[in-house]
């Protein structure tokens, strides 16, 4: 762990348990999350047992849960998960596979991705960040990894259609990346001229990487794709063009984690990449630092996720020799 | 009958003694070397030891009293000795003797030979360089530490700076994955000898590397020998044993021998295949005994994405005198075959107890270059083999090999995830005591195996057969004395075939196109 600032912990812990008390069913998913994100860089109990005590004060009710509509509700997946973990209290992994169940019968958009609108063929690449990296911690731990196929599958037919990727028609190979940038000047003045589609891509970048860090490795060549993707995804992101239209701190906030999640997991070059991240972060930091006012739980959040990639190893794979051998988390 | 050299070092030779038999010699024969008796043996291929470098030797043998014509042997020049101990090497089974060891090799210069005499020398991790014999003399074992941080770690991918190009070093199961180093390997290297009557013992036991074995805890487990992009290299004499996983893995490398070694595995031990070739060409394994908890002998070339990036197959490779018993499989295809699997050919050999002869394992989704093209296997004597044929096209042992895409025995499109089987040819075989089928082959539906050959083959089966599950595929019963059972095939050749006490039809053909009798 490098860097850690406990006032600014302190700071991020009492802005996440404030915006929670307004949020809505995803902020709060979305803030708890976070707090999460900050057990496991700091291995702090005491945000673990604040994460637990959300969970069972918004989300105890897993059937009333199930039966809305959206896709917001498989943020809470995880968060099962990971109590689940933490506690060894079985009912919290009981209900990442009750909350999972409604997978099968979730709808589809024409694209053939999970989507709240089946009619859409607007790609919301944001829906991604709600679905599959609970999707994908769901088939690796309890689904039997049937759905491997149906993962990868949904992000080849959002990523060739974003991207306007070109198929590769020789017997050589070709990057998946080189495929997905061929057309990259194209996509970089489409997200120039379109916040909102630049947010949706920070998602979809986090979905990625979140994603990668929950499948199980033997699957390499998924695993190897999702990090084209998300290398494809963060080398837009970066555009400097891009970069410099959004001015949205959650938004720079949320590519902060991005980014430094992917130098820590070795999807990108430390040395390269992590700068970016921290000036953003460092901006974020000053703000919650210097501003006496009510965040929204989404910026909050965004700032924590990214403190929670600010404070870890990234110089170097860790083998988390420290943690039981577990690799990533 | 005759005497022939098969290769040699400054101080030992290896010779061959053709039409003899099969890995074991029918009869015991005496071995003369300049004119005394030297030794006496019962293997076809045998190791001749302590010898003197750059020195003329006359070679012969007597077999039941017949003179075969002797060889002449001048042995390798050698510039000098580098004895480990010399170097603060304890070889008392206690002391870490790895840096000691490691600095000998480091340190021998061209033509000369590192030498480990008698004794138990601790070690986690050896490195071999370019230009090296390391000689490990009888009674000397390396034997290996069992802790896994005294391991380092071979990263799977390291990206390169320009971030267009990767530099693979670890390797686990066909994926460029983080793994510990093995006890003995070799990265770049060229032009090595391992040598020697002694023993490198990985000391594994279900109380660490075999413990939660499928989990990855750290890295993934350490082979025994790992060669990555290695170049003229050979394995000769040694004994290897307890070897955490895979044995010996040769990846990515050319120009290798394996002769007269002995690989040994407890035949419960998990994953610990003997000898896996992957992406290698021109591979001689001669006069090896192979006895393990996995597949003795399984060739590969990697998953998909190794594959298509490197397409690399193993090719040009031949397999003789060699003794196969216990283990899952003599010699097994797969399962991670997705650059292909060509010009293999395995003759003169013995497999005894194993669970299959040949062992093909594919499944859909190794991709559509994986083609399995020219193997065949001639001249071989299975006793007490479970099934001596299995080609197994709906291999189910992956994370997501239970998927309803690999194992539906309906026809899928064809396409780029498509693996296909060309030319599988068996010829003068002889299984006696067999228990569960003759042969179970399965090709895929949408891919059938072009052309299957069987040529004087007979099958025997035991009295006492036992039953059991002849592939590991979704579908597939236990079953006991079935006889020929194959389907999805295009051409199937059968030549003077003869069944003898199957239970039930002696060939059960399902989706043939052509049957040649």
């Amino acid at each position: 762990m490098i860097n850690r600032n406990k006032e600014l912990e302190k700071k991020l812990m009492d802005l996440l348990d404030e915006s929670s008390k307004t949020a809505n069913n995803e902020g709060c998913a979305i803030i708890v999350n976070a707090v999460i994100a900050l057990y496991k860089a700091t291995s702090e109990k005491e945000y673990a047992d604040k994460a637990k005590q959300m969970v069972d004060k918004y989300a105890v009710n897993v059937a009333k849960l199930a039966k809305e509509d959206g896709i917001h509700k498989y943020l809470w997946g995880n968060v099962f998960y990971n109590i689940g973990d933490y506690t060894s209290d079985v009912k919290y992994i009981d209900k990442a596979v009750e909350l999972a169940a409604c997978f099968d019968k979730q709808q589809r958009n024409k694209m053939g991705y999970f989507s709240s609108n089946s009619e859409s063929e607007e790609i919301i690449l944001s829906d991604f960040y709600c679905t599959q990296p609970f999707y994908m911690n769901y088939d690796t731990r309890n689904g039997g990894k049937e759905h491997y196929n149906d993962i990868i599958a949904q992000y080849n037919e959002v990523s060739d259609a974003f991207f306007d990727s070109c198929k590769n028609s020789s017997d050589e190979y070709i990057r998946p990346y080189d495929l997905l940038m061929k057309n990259s000047d194209k996509i970089i003045k489409k997200i120039e001229l379109d916040k909102s589609l630049y947010e949706n891509l920070v998602y979809y970048a986090a979905s990625l990487i979140d994603t990668m860090e929950l499948m199980a490795q033997p699957l390499y060549e998924i695993y190897r794709k999702l990090q084209e993707y998300y290398k494809a995804a963060v080398t837009l992101l970066i555009s400097s063009k891009a970069q410099e239209n959004v001015q949205d701190e959650t938004v720079e906030a949320m590519l902060s984690y991005v980014i430094l999640k992917g130098c820590r997991m070795k999807a990108l070059q430390t040395e390269k990449y992590e700068n970016v991240a921290v000036d953003l972060l460092e901006k974020v930091f000053h703000s919650i630092n210097t501003q006496n006012q009510t965040f929204d739980a989404k910026y909050v959040a965004a700032a924590a996720f990214g403190y929670s990639e600010w404070i870890r190893n990234r110089e170097y794979q860790d083998y988390g020799i420290n943690k039981g051998g577990v690799l990533w988390s | 009958m005759e005497l022939i050299l098969v290769t040699k070092t400054s101080r030992s030779v290896v010779v061959e003694l053709t039409d003899s038999g099969k890995y074991y010699t029918k009869n015991q024969y005496d071995i003369y070397v300049n004119d005394k008796k030297y030794m006496e043996s019962n293997k076809v291929v045998t190791s001749i030891y302590d010898l003197k470098p750059d020195t003329d030797y006359k070679i012969e043998v007597k077999y039941d009293g017949e003179e075969i014509k002797a060889i002449q042997v001048h042995t390798n020049y050698e510039f000098v000795t580098l004895n480990v101990r010399e170097f603060g090497a304890y070889g008392d089974g206690v002391h870490d003797d790895t840096n000691a060891i490691q600095c000998a090799i480091m340190s021998c210069p061209l033509n000369s030979r590192v030498l480990v005499p008698a004794g138990e020398y601790k070690i986690s991790s050896i490195f071999l360089k370019s230009n090296l014999t390391l000689e490990l003399a009888k009674g000397a074992v390396l034997s290996a530490y069992t802790e896994r941080e005294k391991f380092p770690i071979l990263p799977g991918v390291i990206e390169s700076y320009d971030e267009k190009e990767e530099y693979n070093l670890g390797s686990w199961e066909g994926n460029p994955l983080d793994t510990f180093s093995a006890i003995v390997c070799g990265i770049n290297v060229e032009n090595v000898v391992i040598t020697g009557q002694g023993t490198i013992e990985g000391n594994t036991s279900f109380e660490n590397w075999w413990k939660d074995c499928k989990i990855r805890n750290i890295a993934w487990r350490p082979r025994l020998f790992f060669i990555n992009h290695c170049s003229n290299v050979t394995m000769h004499g040694i004994t290897v044993q307890n070897s955490p996983s895979w044995t010996i893995h040769p990846y990515f490398s050319e120009h290798l021998k394996f002769i007269d070694i002995c690989i040994k595995n407890p035949a419960n031990s998990h994953n610990t295949d003997g000898l896996d070739p992957e992406s290698c060409t021109d591979v001689l394994v001669l006069g090896t005994y192979i006895s393990v908890g996995d597949d003795c002998i399984a060739v590969k070339s990697g998953k998909i994405y190794m594959a298509e990036r490197y397409q690399v197959p193993t090719s040009n490779m031949i397999v003789r005198q060699c003794c196969m018993r216990d283990g899952h499989g003599a010699v097994t295809v797969g399962s991670e075959i997705a650059a292909g699997v060509k010009d293999v050919h395995i003759k003169d050999c013995l497999f005894m107890n194993t669970d299959r002869g040949l062992r093909v394992k594919t499944r859909r989704g190794r991709g559509k270059l994986s083609v399995l093209d020219d193997i065949s296997f001639e001249d071989i004597d299975m006793d007490n083999v479970m099934t001596p044929f299995v080609v197994n096209s709906f291999y189910f042992c992956d994370p997501d090999g239970k998927t309803e895409y690999v194992s539906t025995k309906k026809p899928l499109p064809v396409d780029s995830r498509t693996p296909s089987i060309k030319n599988l040819t068996f010829k003068n075989i002889k299984a006696t005591n067999c228990h569960v089928a003759g042969t179970y082959i399965c090709g895929l539906p949408e891919s059938k195996i072009e052309q299957l050959t069987f040529e004087n083959i007979d099958f025997s089966y035991a009295e006492d057969a036992k039953s059991g599950v002849a592939a590991m595929m979704l579908g597939c019963e236990e079953g006991c004395k079935q006889g020929m059972v194959v389907s999805n095939i295009k051409e199937l050749v059968l030549k003077n075939v003869h069944v003898v006490g199957c239970e039930g039809e002696a060939i059960v053909a399902d989706n043939v196109d052509k049957i040649i009798k």
